[in-house]
């Protein structure tokens, strides 16, 4: 009998060492999914539900989709939407009146260019024309004339930056005149539709949705059993054993992940990249890193104070990350450092080969 | 059967039975994953525009071409992994892409409205969900 229970106790140590086991376990289920694929506001546009295909989420993605493609054609700074007739407007030299259901957006990026200093600039658009970041399909081969960037940016400082109320007897917002100005809101406007669609999503009853506006992404719920995963670029990988296309992946919980990297749209010219994140203060393109991630509860806000963080540069991003208040941040430097706030360190799993370095407290 | 044996015996009923509980809606997948379906193999789905996707295994070799909205892209599988070798860009983006490896991964020809996506389990990398670019 000491025999027989000597291997009872055999086997219930192999049952400790199995359940132990499970937790790390997760890779062999696909749960099941409904996506939705499909382009606007210039990128690709995936809305993937954790549940399975049914009348429902197809109901549920045909109206996301529906929602999205409006909200671009309203956003889109260049066409016949709503903020291109402002922005003709203002080129005609006249007064824009704002239809109201643009106020909240627009109010909050006014509101988040003041806490960023500028760094963030939704009057950016003429400066992002002239360097030809504008069209995804026609990029320039060379910087614009110093003359034209000085004039652009003159042209902004020059302009006010509230709306004011329209001349009449009606109760409405207005811009202008500010014939120099151009509006883009495309360093929000896809954080704002990403949350503005996670929320009618859990309305609908999808509580565990993921939300992916061309790499600009947020999570509510989680995918079946486990968190939604998300894998952060590295912005040199090319899929080779030396380079990884991934620097790390985390775990998301309610949150967007949102990066900006110089590499999404950019030229080379006399062997100097120039970048699509202008420096609304300089004009040019940024210098000094090669992409910032942050992680934040709110999409609009990571997208623009990313934004702001990748513009503050290498010498300014601690400062800048800290005054914004944003707390797991992820920055490349231009000479390939990658460096994580305390709080995202201990979430990220790197790649293999990949070291991430621990960030050292605010100069 | 002393009463010693009757109690490791119990202790172990009892455990066995909290590890399946616990373990059958832990987030890692649990139990269930022993009684799930065979994973999907893992492929790779080509798309010109909002269209149909079409899906390819990443199990042989071969290069695909996909005319869109301003002409032809190529795409190569080899190795288990794909990747855009040309398009009629000017960026050339996702040609510097290079190659996706990982189920969940995805690029775009923006320009020429392709984008190409993995999917399925790869056995070596977890799974993402999106990657954050």
């Amino acid at each position: 009998m000491k025999r027989a229970r000597t291997a009872l106790l055999w086997l219930l140590l192999g049952a400790v060492v199995v359940a132990l086991a499970l937790r790390h376990r997760d890779d062999g289920v696909e749960h099941p999914v409904a996506r939705r694929q499909f382009l606007a506001m210039g990128t690709q546009i995936t809305i993937t539900l954790a549940a399975p295909e049914s009348a429902n989420s197809a109901a549920a993605l045909d109206d996301a989709q529906q929602r999205i493609s409006a909200f671009a054609q309203i956003w889109a700074p260049w066409g016949d939407g709503a903020l291109a007739t402002i922005n003709q407007q203002l080129r005609a030299n006249q007064t824009a009146p704002i239809p109201d259901d643009m106020l909240p957006l627009w109010t909050r990026a006014l509101s988040l260019r003041a806490r960023s200093d500028g760094a963030f600039e939704p009057r950016i658009g003429a400066l992002v024309r002239l360097w030809g970041f504008d069209d995804v399909a026609r990029l320039r081969s060379e910087p614009p004339a110093p003359a034209a960037v000085r004039a652009a940016l003159s042209d902004i400082s020059a302009a006010p930056l509230s709306l004011g109320p329209c001349a009449g007897p009606v109760d409405r917002r207005c811009y202008g005149p500010a014939p120099g100005v151009q509006w883009d809101f495309g360093a929000i406007a896809k954080g704002w539709i990403v949350d503005q669609t996670l929320a009618e999503l859990r309305k609908a009853g999808f509580d565990n949705a993921l939300v992916d506006a061309g790499g600009n992404l947020a999570v509510r719920g989680q995918h079946g059993t486990r968190p939604w995963r998300i894998g952060i670029r590295n912005p040199r990988g090319d899929g080779s054993a030396e380079h990884p296309r991934l620097l790390a992946t985390v775990d998301a919980h309610d949150e967007a992940v949102n990066t900006h990297g110089d590499y999404e749209r950019y030229f080379e010219f006399a062997g100097q990249r120039y970048c699509h994140i202008l420096d609304a203060r300089s004009g040019m393109p940024v210098q000094g890193l090669q992409a910032v991630t942050v992680l934040h509860p709110d999409a609009a806000y990571a997208d623009a104070a990313g934004l702001a963080v990748f513009v503050a540069g290498p010498l300014g991003w601690r400062e800048a990350a800290a005054r914004l208040g944003l707390e797991q941040v992820l920055v490349v430097t231009a000479d390939g450092h990658i460096i994580a706030t305390p709080a995202l360190m201990g979430r990220l799993h790197a790649e293999p080969g990949i070291r991430i370095e621990p960030m050292d407290a605010p100069p | 059967v002393t009463r010693g044996d009757a109690w490791v015996l119990a202790v172990l009923v009892a455990l066995v039975a909290w590890v399946g509980i616990y373990s059958w809606g832990h987030p890692s997948g649990g139990v269930r994953q022993w009684f799930a379906a065979p994973v999907p193999a893992t492929w790779v789905e080509l798309r010109c525009g909002d269209g149909t996707p079409q899906r390819y295994p990443l199990s042989a070799p071969r290069t695909l071409d996909i005319r869109c909205r301003i002409g032809l892209s190529r795409i190569i599988i080899e190795a288990g992994r794909v990747r855009f070798i040309s398009s009629p860009c000017s960026g050339q983006l996702c040609v510097h892409a290079g190659w996706l490896t990982r189920s969940g991964e995805m690029t775009t020809c923006l320009p020429n409205g392709v984008s190409v996506r993995l999917g399925g389990t790869d056995n070596s990398l977890p799974a993402i969900d999106a990657v954050s670019q």
